[in-house]
């Protein structure tokens, strides 16, 4: 096999790193295992290689996905153990496995915002999540005002005493993909007073069934 | 929780925040129930800078090869993470283990170019370090510094307890290690009778146990050790057998880019060729270089803990290096095939290198580049730049022959006995080269050529020839970069300058002495941080600062000094004798040339070093070897 699909974590300090230097990460952990990457044709050569999707500076992920091609036949396994020995601690591989679904065919991603020591009441949130009001958003054609409730499969604020979550299920296509910082910037334009700090961390990525 | 930890929920809000996190592969985490003494190395500028950096990847390896040291790295933090910390009461803390800088046993600074002075008091305060040396407690760790600078620590001498002189490979670990020694036979830490034990060690200069005594006119009339015990003199550290230094196999690998993003070969060390404008030229003597074996060695090893994709050969002169093609050779039997690139910085220009350029070529295309420094002969004999207008014609004309269309030239304005004809010799030469390139009949067919001009002011450094010329002053540099400007007719030259103002500041720090710390300080109260970068650097603000403390900058940046003035880094012993810089600022000023090392030795001091160079008259490692 010389295609694969892995899926990996990205923690703590890695969290901070942007999607670019993710990028050279894994490809000077493939070199100095050793790992025969294949190259594109052309002038600049550069490792086949993608992403599913773009993390964002400061978002942990916990089942991010990477598909390498490689120039030699080698077993999952195999790449399994010299991802693992090679990679820095915070990014761990969970799986090495064939492709499976195309990259292109991602639909939704799930993530997890977490306040720490926040009060604060569910059911209010869910009903703002509910109808969530517009809010300025970044596109191509510039920020604009933009409803996001088409965008949001699914939404829940949870308190598990201690700590809050809200759990998201967001569009993550082309046009469609949201970023979960704007659910939080439309709750708090809906009024209620969320606390300054929080994590994301993205659980899933979802492909089209 | 460390302060790391309560950084970390903040570190969304600023910008870059891989900046302040650790966890770099290859990054040291101790156990420190094991350690005697803990170090924090700082580079006080941003991180990209830092971790760029080959000294501190060297020191970083060699004090983490004590059992029993622990050394950690730290930056100064970009403003907005400053404001942060300062906003939520968070003390600067070591990327490793996230403590704050306070409790550590060293703080280690390295000083590579006076702008990141004013860092170093914006570190200390952001690490809740008192500012001054003297008013620190036993409590406080050791604050030490080295690095180029460090041969005049004058400037800075109020902020330190003490520096290292020299290559730290040595005289740092032993300075730790002093340490060690002292609080395993004493009962209680007593911070004054340490730095006295310290001022002991090969290299240790501990500013505090000097006297300097000032003239009326401002002149320095004495310096002198306060104890019989203390030297008169610090010699610098200096590594014998270069080849077998220890290296960093294996050095932190940031995850965002940085400067220099790839591996760095120290192929030698030194230069033979003395420009007398060059302080590297001089601290670093005598030349030394490694066994291309070796060097293949570590560039493998290097890879393999790194996985960097390219591989930079560096040196302050890499022509020089006897054996570079057969270097080149045996890293491309393994460089080619894992697809990494080899670069070659500082080149001269002759037909050896173009045809080490045609091999490396393959994967990188680099530019060309030339420093001749001056504009015309007359000049360059006076600065010692064995370069000649023959030389660089010859050059171009071969790199326009493989297609090559561009051509960078590096001067610098403000050197010894300049006249305005010598300015416009810049202007010249320029359009000399834009000449050869049209006299190629096969130039490719619409594309213009391009040469770029960089144009930089002479800052006169301390143990150069040059460090008894003052600097031009700012009007006069000016007038000169207007001159040049006026002299350069076509368009197509790119005329880049510096701005002279911050190298006036520079002048001021490079040639000064104790009574800037007060400048410093003041500096430092106006909130003057990153000065080496544009968009913090106010000469308005220097100015106040220099008010405030009542001391005139012309005094240290324009005067010219006698030779038999007592310089204010007369104490610090850079290997080469004064007596060597003498003659040589007079030969400066009569037009005559001093040839390179290996030509001809000119007795410079460096030889007590022992090096193969002074003592067997050559650098090929190889000869050396089979000699025995
Ligand atoms: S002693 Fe001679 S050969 Fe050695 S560095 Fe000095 S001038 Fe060069």
């Amino acid at each position: 096999m010389t295609d694969f699909r892995i899926i990996f974590s990205k923690k703590g300090s890695l969290a901070f790193i942007s999607h670019l230097d993710l990028t050279h990460t894994f490809i000077r952990a493939m070199k100095r295992a050793g790992i025969p990457l294949k190259y594109s044709e052309g002038f600049n050569p550069r490792p086949k290689m993608a992403f599913g999707l773009p993390l964002s500076v400061g978002m942990e992920g916990e089942n991010e996905i990477l598909d390498v091609s490689l120039s030699k036949d080698t077993d999952c396994k195999v790449l399994l153990q010299m991802l693992r020995e090679s990679l820095p601690g915070e990014i761990e591989i969970k799986s090495v496995s064939e492709p499976g679904q195309k990259i292109k065919n991602i639909k939704y991603a799930r993530y997890r915002v977490t306040f720490d020591g926040y009060e604060g009441d569910e059911s209010v949130l869910n009903a703002v999540l509910e109808n969530p009001p517009p809010v300025m958003k970044h596109s191509k054609s510039g920020e604009r005002l933009t409803d996001i409730k088409p965008m949001i499969f699914s939404a829940k604020a949870q308190n598990d005493g201690g700590s809050f979550h809200i759990l998201l299920t967001l569009t993550a296509y082309d046009s469609m993909n949201l970023n979960p910082e704007y659910v939080i910037k439309s709750i708090i334009e809906a009024g209620i007073n969320l606390p300054e700090e929080y994590t994301i961390t993205r659980t899933n990525i979802i492909f089209d069934e | 929780m460390t302060p790391k930890e309560q950084a970390y929920k903040y570190l969304k809000k600023v910008s870059k925040p891989a900046r302040y996190t650790g966890g770099e592969l290859n990054q040291i985490i101790k156990d420190k129930s094991g350690i005697d003494a803990r170090f924090a190395f700082c580079f006080p500028d941003t991180y990209e800078i830092g971790m760029s950096n080959l000294g501190i990847k060297i020191l970083y390896d060699c004090l983490n090869a004590e059992e029993n040291i622990w050394c950690e790295r730290t930056y100064a933090p970009w403003p907005d993470m400053g404001e942060l910390l300062k906003e939520k009461d968070i003390p600067l803390y070591a990327h490793e283990s996230g403590d704050a800088l306070y409790d550590f046993d060293f703080l280690g600074f390295t000083l590579q170019y006076e702008m990141s002075y004013t860092n170093v008091l914006y570190v200390l305060s952001l690490a809740k370090i008192p500012l001054l040396a003297s008013e620190r407690t036993n409590e406080h760790p050791i604050v030490i510094g080295g690095g180029p600078c460090s041969y005049n620590p004058e400037p800075v001498a109020d902020f330190f307890d003490a520096f290292s002189i020299g290559e730290g490979e040595t005289g740092l670990v032993d300075a730790v290690k002093c340490y060690i020694n002292y609080k395993k036979t004493h009962k209680d830490f007593d911070r004054k009778e340490f730095l006295r034990e310290l001022s002991h060690v090969k290299g240790c200069y501990v500013p505090s146990l000097y006297d300097v005594k000032y003239k009326e006119n401002g002149e320095i009339s004495q310096i002198s050790p306060k104890y019989p015990d203390v030297p008169s003199i610090v010699e610098k550290c200096c590594v014998k057998d270069f080849d077998k230094a220890r290296f960093p196999a294996k050095a932190p690998v940031p995850f965002t880019e940085t400067v220099h993003d790839r591996i760095m070969l120290e192929c030698a060390r030194g230069c033979m060729r003395g420009c007398r404008f060059c302080q590297a030229g001089i601290i670093y003597r005598p030349y030394r270089a490694k066994f291309p074996e070796t060097l293949n060695k570590q560039a493998y090893s290097l890879f393999k803990s790194s996985g960097y994709e390219e591989i930079s050969l560096t040196s302050l002169s890499i022509s020089d290096y006897p054996c570079l093609m057969e270097l080149v050779d045996a890293l491309k039997e393994w460089t080619d095939g894992e697809k990494i690139g080899i670069s070659l910085p500082s080149m001269r220009i002759d037909s050896f290198e173009a045809k080490i350029m045609e091999k490396v070529q393959g994967v990188r295309k680099s530019g060309l580049t030339f420093a001749p420094e001056a504009g015309t002969q007359r000049l360059r004999d006076v600065i010692n730049k064995n370069l000649t207008e023959k030389e660089i014609l010859d050059g171009c004309r071969n790199a326009f022959s493989t297609g090559r269309t561009n051509v960078k030239l590096y001067f610098m304005l403000g050197l010894p006995t300049e006249t305005d004809e010598d300015v416009a010799g810049i202007a010249n030469l320029g359009q000399n080269i834009v000449n050869v390139y049209y006299e190629n009949p096969n130039r490719p067919k619409g594309k213009s050529i391009e040469v770029t001009i960089s144009v930089s002011c002479l800052v006169p450094k301390a143990h150069t020839p040059f460090q008894w010329f003052g600097q031009n002053s700012l009007d006069e540099l000016r007038r000169k970069q207007m001159l040049l400007k006026d002299a350069i007719t076509t368009r197509k030259i790119r005329y880049n300058w510096h701005e002279a103002k911050v190298s006036r500041i520079e002048a001021v720090f490079a040639r000064g002495d104790r009574r800037l710390s007060k400048v410093l300080l003041e500096a430092h109260a106006l909130g003057m941080k990153f000065d080496a970068w544009d968009e913090y650097f106010s000469y308005e603000n220097w100015m106040k600062a220099f008010e405030n403390a009542c001391i005139d900058p012309s005094f240290y940046a324009e005067r010219d000094i006698s030779f038999d003035e007592i310089l204010p880094w007369d104490h610090i012993g850079c290997g080469v004798s004064k007596k060597f810089l003498i003659d040589e600022a007079k030969r400066a000023l009569s037009g005559v040339t001093t040839p390179d090392c290996l030509t001809k030795c000119s007795a410079c001091g460096a030889a007590k070093y022992g090096a193969s160079l002074c003592v067997k008259r050559d650098i090929n490692p190889k000869n050396i070897e089979s000699e025995g």
